[in-house]
């Protein structure tokens, strides 16, 4: 060994650098500000108004919590402002999107197995077991079929040719659950807010996408930021989108201020994920409302409303929550894939 | 430096198929998130490099200054390059030159102690065949006691070659032709063994390079 081998070995005993170090430093940079993400933490000043904002803590200690977020009460004093998003959100949120555009395209008309299980309260919601159901559905949720008794039933959806052609396209998938002369549908309540042929007419800018999301007339989904990621939410687990669509919508959900990433998220079916979530006014409960993604593919897991910190030895319980455990494109509604 | 070290210190995200760096950087003067790639092949190693030279919490730092800087000159990079590594180290470089009163001051800390505090503490030293633990410390010690009086120039090229860089590299980071290259470390090698004096162990090749 000569000196230049004792140099590559000095070098080489160098340990290597944290993902949560690197992560930041890559969502710093991305930001491009001179300020960067540490500055920001430390200069900004309490936003005024009810709506809390939400910062990140020291991320070291992301690695043993159970979720990367604090909330900072809001106090009055300084001027009103809109809230930044997090940059490490961002940064996720942007990685995710790069994923989604990566996926095969998708017809509005082309049908999708859908194999989910949900749970409300610990108790199973579907009819199989573990609360699991399986549905078809066209990308664009126009129309959707179970099996029942071998045969394939649409369910009663309107008809998805008329003139506003939705059909299905309410909120979530629909499951049929075994009732005392048959089968009674459930989960067709709520007009999904952006109809399937509008998508495409959405803002390609993340920033102005989330704009307009807020700003759609929904009584009772909250304030803007929570009424955005709830639609971003419905869109995400009702449709099967084109990807640069898809990707849009990550893209945006990264730009939401007080969303953060959960990176120890757990869902229904038990599988560990990434959350992005955001915590819901205490007037509407004060729950986080969290998507579930695949830590590795960055798929869709499912999503779940989690008891927040105030709930005391009760947190992290999961109030309600639906875990995806297959889609698949199809060639027809009852075709298994 | 053995093969296997040598592979595990090239840049991930270079295989067949994928953009090279030149074709990242000039797209992401449109798509600034296309630098995102960029970071994530080299981050890992210019982190390793800026660690060795001040430690890990510099090197925390350090590491996004380095890419901020390069994010915000992009615009200048030549897209025919198609590895930024010269480019990134040779920042990564200056910013630590700015600090060498503390690389100075980390490397007399090293020999002083013994201990590194850049060190993974739970991986074996890389050392070659035989070569214990305490061996390692004793010799990485007096190696940090020796660089620590090396000229800056002197301690860059030779930490840049230690790092996996090609003359040809080492000398594009630094802005030299590579004869100056030569030239420094050649001086900054016969200072190192001066330096080390008889610590030249376990010298099964002896053989210069």
């Amino acid at each position: 060994m000569n000196e230049m081998n004792l140099l590559e070995e000095f070098r080489a005993v160098v340990a290597p650098p944290d993902e949560v170090t690197l992560t930041r430093a890559r969502a710093r940079v991305l930001e491009g500000g001179p300020a960067g993400w540490g500055s920001q933490r430390a200069r900004g000043p309490r936003l005024p108004g009810s709506w809390p904002k939400l910062a990140l803590t020291g991320l070291a200690a992301a690695a043993t919590a159970a979720a990367v977020t604090v909330a900072l009460p809001a106090q009055g004093g300084g001027p009103a402002r809109p809230a930044a998003a997090n940059p490490v959100v961002k940064e996720l949120a942007y990685r995710v999107a790069v994923a989604a555009e990566a996926r095969p395209n998708v017809q509005p008309g082309q049908w999708v197995y859908w194999q989910e299980t949900a749970r409300s309260s610990d108790t199973p919601v579907g009819p199989g077991p573990e609360g699991t159901f399986q549905v078809w559905t066209t990308a664009n949720s126009a129309k959707a079929a179970y099996l029942s008794k071998g045969k394939v039933v649409f369910f009663p959806c309107g008809h998805a040719g008329s003139s506003s052609g939705t059909g299905c396209q309410s909120i979530g998938q629909p499951v049929a659950l075994p009732a005392g002369q048959g089968e009674a549908v459930s989960g067709l309540t709520g007009k999904i807010p952006v109809s399937y042929a509008d998508l495409s007419s959405l803002p390609s800018n993340p920033v102005a996408l989330d704009r307009y999301l807020a700003s759609l007339p929904l009584d009772g989904w909250g304030p803007a930021p929570v009424r955005d990621f709830e639609i971003i939410k419905e869109l995400l687990t009702t449709y099967v989108m084109p990807p640069a669509l898809t990707a849009e919508l990550y893209r945006a959900l990264g730009n939401i201020p007080g969303m953060a990433v959960d990176y120890h998220a757990v869902d229904v079916a038990g599988r560990h994920g990434i959350g992005f979530q955001i915590t819901l006014p205490r007037t509407a409960g004060g729950e986080i409302d969290q998507l579930v993604l695949d830590p590795k593919t960055y798929d869709l897991m499912g999503q779940q409303l989690i008891l927040a910190p105030a709930a005391g030895s009760a947190a992290g319980h999961v109030l309600s929550g639906t875990a995806i455990l297959k889609t698949v494109l199809v060639s027809g509604p009852g075709i298994l894939p | 430096m053995s093969h296997a070290m040598r592979v595990a210190r090239e840049p991930p995200g270079t295989e067949r198929g994928q953009p090279d760096d030149g074709r990242l950087i000039a797209e992401s003067c449109r798509v600034p998130e296309r630098f995102g790639a960029v970071f994530d092949r080299h981050a890992a190693a210019i982190h390793g490099y800026i660690a060795r030279r001040l430690g890990r919490d510099a090197a925390d730092d350090l590491v996004a200054e380095t890419f901020l800087v390069a994010f915000r000159r992009r615009g200048g990079y030549d897209p025919d390059q198609p590895s930024a590594r010269p480019w990134l180290y040779g920042i990564a470089t200056r910013l630590v030159s700015r600090r060498r009163r503390d690389e100075v001051r980390f490397f007399r800390a090293i020999a002083r102690s013994g201990l590194d505090p850049a060190a993974d503490p739970v991986a074996e030293p890389v050392a070659d065949e035989g070569v214990r633990r305490a061996d390692a410390q004793t010799l990485h010690r007096r190696l940090a006691g020796a660089l620590a009086v090396l000229s800056v120039a002197d301690r860059d090229a030779l930490l840049l070659l230690a790092d996996g860089l090609s003359y040809q590299e080492a000398a594009q980071a630094l802005g030299v032709p590579p004869g100056t290259l030569s030239s420094r470390l050649a001086r900054a090698r016969r200072k190192l063994r001066e330096e080390l004096g008889d610590v030249n162990p376990h010298d099964e090749t002896g053989a210069e390079q």
